[in-house]
């Protein structure tokens, strides 16, 4: 059984490696004042392998805007509410694969479950009964990732 | 192989998107794309369309990617159309299955058209 550390770092590596290649953009860890739960929209994927469990992320509005902008190469204003959610599903299902393989091995077999929203409204959200929520910054942009396993 | 007709098989417009444009970033920028989200819609298409290169997800609702391939692989319309896999979940083990029901080739999201090209050139294309 890993420890927090080992699930921090698998998925600190997992976040930084998807934001970059997916979205192209550098992430980091926050620093000690960007600890705070952001509020905004909250999206949800379920795994059943390697191990069981949901991976959490916690968008605020600014951080949609951007990741979607540079995924889909089109301004936000151009985006349907469909078009943008699946971006972000798309992307966590991404985030699933990359964080269970750094976790648990290369050749670990993944099977996720589909991705959907979690909370869907700009209220501060209640933090969901997790193992780990670490929180980053996406050039200047506060997000949150938290894991149920 | 000469590849002119793609089908795209993901339930994700956004994966379908980058996947087309990783294709066209690694050559094949004249190829005509066509899209399904789901196997169901993608038997469907194949059933009045020819295509020359089916990629697809494994990850899909309504008819998952494997079940999908399974079909593919039993129609006299569909089993000869090479097929890659594209998708998250993927390992050596699921990579082998794949292979043994005809899949050309895995790969690991997210895509690149690096990935494209390197895959592609191992085929032979």
């Amino acid at each position: 059984m890993e420890d927090v550390t080992e699930k921090a770092t698998a998925l600190t590596t997992a976040v930084i490696n998807t934001f970059g290649e997916m979205a192209f953009i550098d992430v980091q860890p926050a620093a000690e004042e960007q600890q705070a739960l952001p509020s905004g929209q909250s999206f949800k994927i379920p795994f059943k392998k390697p191990r069981e469990g949901e991976l959490h992320l916690y968008l605020p509005l600014e951080a949609k805007q951007f990741i979607v902008e540079n995924i889909l190469a089109q301004e936000w204003e151009e985006l349907s509410p469909v078009e943008i959610d699946d971006c972000l599903l798309e992307l966590l299902n991404v985030l699933a694969g990359a964080f269970l393989r750094n976790l648990c091995g290369e050749d670990s077999e993944i099977r996720l479950l589909l991705p959907e929203i979690s909370f869907d409204t700009d209220e501060q959200p209640e933090p969901p009964a997790v193992s780990l929520m670490q929180h980053y910054d996406a050039e200047g942009i506060p997000f949150a990732v938290a894991v149920v396993i | 192989m000469g590849i002119e007709k793609i089908l795209i098989v993901d339930d994700s417009a956004t994966s379908r998107m980058i996947i087309k444009r990783c294709f066209e970033v690694a050559g094949y920028q004249d190829a005509n794309f066509y899209e399904a989200e789901d196997g169901i819609k993608a038997v469907s298409f194949l059933m009045k369309e020819s295509i020359d290169l089916i990629v697809s997800d494994l990850n899909m609702p309504k008819m998952d990617g494997q079940t999908f391939i399974k079909k593919l692989h039993h129609l006299d319309e569909t089993k000869k159309i090479p097929v890659i896999v594209i998708s998250a979940m993927v390992n050596e083990e699921i990579a082998q299955q794949l292979t043994a029901i005809g899949v050309k080739a895995v790969i690991k999201k997210p895509l690149s058209p690096e990935k494209i090209i390197d895959t592609l050139e191992n085929q032979g294309a």
